[in-house]
């Protein structure tokens, strides 16, 4: 039966959707583009549609990892990736297009979505496919990730771009085979210019509103651990502190006590080393989001808030953590 | 020369309380505020506004209540506001776009870079729809004559402490991070005048735009929430676990 | 009946709160151990609005009225009392003076310097042997060509050691006493014979500088005179009713910050396996500080309804000032039970809180003045007259 009689059948017109197919798009930061690969294919199969890669990767590398259809494009600014993609995905109309999600992919997704006039949900942490309704419902953090919503673009297409450590990379497969198709560049039509190195110093931070601290207690610690806790602070770009006890080892400032007597702190990441814990310190840490406590003593109450414990000297731990950053 | 500011209205986190284990939002005092990202990129065309004498128009979209987010622009010193009053799902975008052909020339529009309370990036997607110059992320914005200056983060540099330079001619967009310039306090007098006086706050609808329902379908909608897992205290990590989460 | 603020109050209040909570709490600590507000953050305070709210925009306050001045001391006061008595002591009686009885010239010459807080008043009444009996004030002002001339002592004025406008009473007619013959003066504190003494040493407010004041033959202009000759007392008398309700005010942001600190104490300190909110003294003494408080916030609001719609409030305005000061004392009190050893803590709120609460039972009219103010206005109505 053609189309034509089974508009004839049904007595009304069918209208077949023409946008299809997968995409995802690679910026130029592969290694967070790839994971993608993995999971797209996984819906491509269970849709029966066909899965696009476009990017600069090596188009046999893509392929191996799940694609079915290659578009060589190296790696420019958002600027021409825009103008380039507009242009291809105005005669492709993809279903769905993913990109990792970076500053410069969720740029792109969302004036890709504005000039396609679809739909783009940015930093998703989890993708749920409904072939039914043929829609992604896509998590993604709001309230500086308090929660999730849940959403669906309902507009064509679908565009997401996807936190890159969510899904593990794909297993390659040599054996699979694919079709490489050549893309014809766009130039952007109002460029922005990059201007080089720009001197810009953020306002200070107080303790108080560190995003990040570091602090030391006596547990285990001695003057030259400090130091190696400090220079960790400085690489993390967080702020030094520590408890009551480092401030009487003479270890910290009076300002930079950490607890309900001395500064209450609430940051992303806050690492307490060699800190016991008692209830004046950790009343003033509630609002730490992350906590990594390290300290000798296992039956230390400051595990009792540890996201991360680790059991063992800060003089060995600190080292070795400072070492893999 | 005329500025743009397009703001959004959000329920402050402040007053509201997650339950993971519960799967629930409570929100406990419903208090508004404007989105943090946006009103640094208020700050920044007042600080335009200030070097140059532009007009700064503020614009939002939502229900009657947003209208407190336009006093407050218009109590920081913006010379205009513009409320869209629609409670709908449509993309802030498609308002905005019919409302940039309405005031005919505006050479900047700033915004945030995206909404605490959704995600959404207004900007980059109005850019195109507009038709202009994007700039985004910016933690500084300067004008000089038809040219926009914004300092951002250098992508490139894995420190984040790298700053780079990028401009574009007029007319542009412009999203401002939570980095941005930090927001003036607005005078108590200018707060109880703005809120007194009828005309402070211009209203449109959809209507008065010439947008039809067509024009106001949802791109995405809303399915439910989730939430992260509940915390865990005490769980041992390995040192390489941890150096994992700590670099982004 | 509306008990909901006008929806300009709520948005004037998030902003206070912001601008407080940001710039005041991390400093309110120092504030309290140099005994000094850095002049950086008097002038940041001033730029919004802070040291004009319940006046005219014309004279670049907040044209708040008193409910908004209402609102900035109950948020002040929460956070520094040291920098709410500042203010209160600027508004509320200094420049409250100039702006009840002073002439248009006056007002012109002195109040937008005052309501940006580019310039401090204060208001001085108490002498070394005139406190609670302020109509025994023993400061003379005389008559000299087209001056008066100033000549006397003036104690515990706030603001005293800052202060660049000086509302000051003083006799111009000894034999008629305070009560017609006091007159209220604007002085400048450049002017010769005007000298501040050193701040007193106190057991709270520190912050809030205090001081004697010399006027040692000051020259003032006529134009300078507050209001009528003699009738100086009366200004200064309607000046502190006024000030009595935003004080009340002040007393209730003091409570609620005591009741708020208790609440998350009580949750947090844990003893005998539970944390100590599950104890019923505990829970009993948290209740009676919030019923309190809400007794208190309805009278504190409703009494500046009454101001602001002309209505009389002497009675109310000292209520506010009687039932706010010792609900706060006893909350604050509560709050060091509850907080133990930590309430002790000179590193901790509580203490701080603690000693800046005290003063508030004193000063403005002693709670005794006060209990007499509202039973001379409740026995008028039956034909008893009382004095002090
Ligand atoms: C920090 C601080 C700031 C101040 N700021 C100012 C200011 O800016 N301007 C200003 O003019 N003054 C100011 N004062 C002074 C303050 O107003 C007086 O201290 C207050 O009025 C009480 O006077 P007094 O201290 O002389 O006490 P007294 O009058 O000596 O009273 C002593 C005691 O006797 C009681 N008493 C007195 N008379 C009676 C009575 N008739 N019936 C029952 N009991 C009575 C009092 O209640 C009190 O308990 C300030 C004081 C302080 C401590």
């Amino acid at each position: 039966m053609n189309l034509n009689d089974l508009q004839a059948l049904m007595g009304e017109a069918i209208e077949i959707d023409e946008y299809r197919d997968l995409w995802v798009v690679d910026l130029g930061n592969t290694a967070r583009a790839a994971p993608l690969l993995g999971e797209a294919r996984r819906m491509a199969d269970s849709l029966g549609a066909y899965l696009h890669y476009v990017g600069p990767a090596d188009s046999g590398e893509a392929i191996a990892l799940g694609a079915d259809r290659v578009h060589p494009l190296a790696a420019a600014g958002a600027d021409a990736a825009v103008a380039t993609l507009a242009a291809l995905f105005a005669n492709a109309k993809p279903e769905f297009v993913f990109l990792a999600a970076d500053e410069t992919g969720n740029e792109v997704a969302a004036r890709l979505a504005g000039r396609l006039h679809g739909g783009v949900v940015l930093n998703c942490i989890a993708l749920r496919l409904d072939e039914a309704a043929r829609e992604v419902v896509a998590s993604h953090p709001v309230y500086d990730g308090a929660h999730y919503l849940d959403s669906a673009v309902t507009a064509k297409p679908q565009i997401f771009t996807v936190r890159p450590e969510i899904f593990p990379m794909p297993a390659r497969d040599s054996g699979r085979t694919g079709e490489v198709e050549p893309v014809a560049a766009s130039e952007p039509e109002h460029p922005s210019r990059d201007t080089g190195p720009a001197a810009h110093t953020p306002p200070a931070t107080p303790l108080h509103k560190a995003a990040r601290v570091v602090a030391v207690g006596r547990g285990g610690n001695d003057a030259a651990t400090v130091e190696v806790a400090r220079l960790l602070a400085a690489k993390l770009g967080a702020h030094f502190a520590g408890d009551r006890s480092a401030f009487d080892s003479g270890w910290i400032g009076k300002e930079d006590i950490v607890g309900v007597i001395g500064t209450e702190i609430a940051p992303d990441v806050y690492i307490a080393a060699g800190i016991w814990g008692d209830t004046l310190h950790r009343a003033g840490t509630e609002g730490a989001k992350f906590v990594v406590a390290i300290h000798p003593d296992a039956s230390a109450p400051i595990f009792n808030a540890a996201d991360a414990a680790v059991v063992g000297q800060p003089k060995d731990v600190l080292p070795r953590l400072l070492a893999l950053l | 020369m005329r500025l743009l500011v397009l703001l959004r209205q959000l329920l402050d986190p402040a007053g509201m309380l997650v339950n993971r284990k519960a799967g629930k939002v409570f929100v406990n005092r419903e208090e508004y505020m404007i989105n943090p990202a946006d009103k640094r990129a208020l700050e920044a065309a007042l600080q335009i506004k200030d070097a140059t004498g532009a007009e700064v128009v503020a614009a939002a979209v939502g229900p009657a209540r947003t209208e407190d987010a336009l006093r407050e622009a218009r109590a920081l010193g913006a010379d205009r506001a513009i409320l869209i009053k629609e409670d709908v799902a449509a993309p802030a975008g498609r308002f905005y776009e019919a409302l940039c052909d309405s005031l005919g020339d505006v050479d900047l529009i700033l915004t945030g870079d995206s909404a605490l309370d959704t995600g959404e990036a207004v900007g980059p997607q109005l850019a195109e729809m507009v038709n202009m110059a994007f700039l985004g992320n910016a933690v500084q914005c300067a004008l000089e004559g038809a040219v926009v200056r914004i300092v951002r983060r250098d992508v490139r540099d894995a420190t984040q402490r790298a700053y780079n330079g990028v401009e574009a001619d007029l007319p542009a967009v412009v999203t401002v991070t939570r980095s941005g310039p930090t927001p003036r306090y607005p005078h108590g007098g200018a707060i109880i005048e703005m809120y007194r006086d009828p005309e402070a706050v211009e209203i449109m609808t959809a209507a008065d735009l010439g947008l039809d329902d067509s024009a106001l379908q949802p791109a995405v909608v809303e399915r439910g929430q989730s939430f992260p897992p509940e915390r865990e205290f005490g769980k041992q990590m390995t040192v390489e676990e941890i150096a994992e989460r700590m670099t982004p | 009946m509306n008990y909901d603020l006008p929806p300009e109050y709520n948005a004037l209040r998030r902003m206070l709160r912001e601008f407080i909570t940001e710039e005041i709490a991390p400093v309110a600590k120092k504030i309290d151990e140099d005994s000094v507000v850095p002049p950086e953050l008097i002038r940041r305070m001033g730029d919004v609005g802070f040291f004009g709210v319940p006046f005219p925009r014309e004279y670049g306050g907040m044209g708040a009225g008193e409910l908004g001045y209402c609102i900035m001391m109950e948020e002040l006061n929460r956070v520094c009392p040291s920098v709410a008595t500042i203010i209160g002591a600027h508004i509320g009686i200094g420049v409250m003076s100039l702006y009840l009885d002073g002439s248009k010239a006056l007002q012109q010459k002195y109040m937008p310097d005052l309501c940006s807080g580019r310039k401090i008043a204060a208001f001085a009444l108490t002498e070394p042997n005139a406190g609670s009996d302020a109509a025994g004030i023993q400061m003379r002002a005389t008559l000299e060509g087209d001056s008066y001339i100033l000549d006397g002592q003036k104690m515990w004025i706030t603001n005293g050691p800052i202060a660049d406008v000086i509302n000051v009473l003083a006799l111009t007619d000894p034999a008629l006493g305070a009560r017609g013959g006091a007159t209220v003066f604007a002085v400048e504190r450049e002017w010769a014979g005007y000298t501040p003494g050193k701040p007193e040493s106190k057991m709270g407010l520190h912050g809030s500088p205090t001081s004697l004041l010399n006027f040692d033959e000051v020259r003032v202009p006529r134009e300078n005179v507050v209001g009528q000759i003699g009738l100086g007392f009366v200004t200064f008398m309607k000046a502190l009713d006024i000030g009595r309700a935003s004080l009340g005010a002040a007393t209730l942001g003091g409570a609620q910050a005591s009741l708020e600190a208790s609440i998350r104490w009580a949750r947090t300190r844990q003893q005998f396996g539970r944390p100590i909110a599950h104890m019923q003294s505990i829970q009993f003494m948290i209740a009676d500080m919030a019923a309190e408080i809400e007794a208190l916030r309805a009278l504190v609001y409703r009494t500046a309804w009454l101001i602001d719609n002309g209505r009389p409030f002497i009675k109310e305005a000292g209520m506010c000032k009687l039932l706010g000061s010792e609900t706060a004392s006893r909350c604050i009190d509560r709050a060091l039970q509850i907080h133990g050893a930590l309430g002790l803590s000179r590193d901790f709120t509580i203490e701080r809180g603690f000693r800046d609460a005290r003063i508030s039972e004193i000063f403005e009219g002693t709670n005794e003045i006060q209990r007499i103010v509202i039973a001379s206005e409740l026995m008028q109505g039956v034909g008893v007259r009382i004095r002090p």
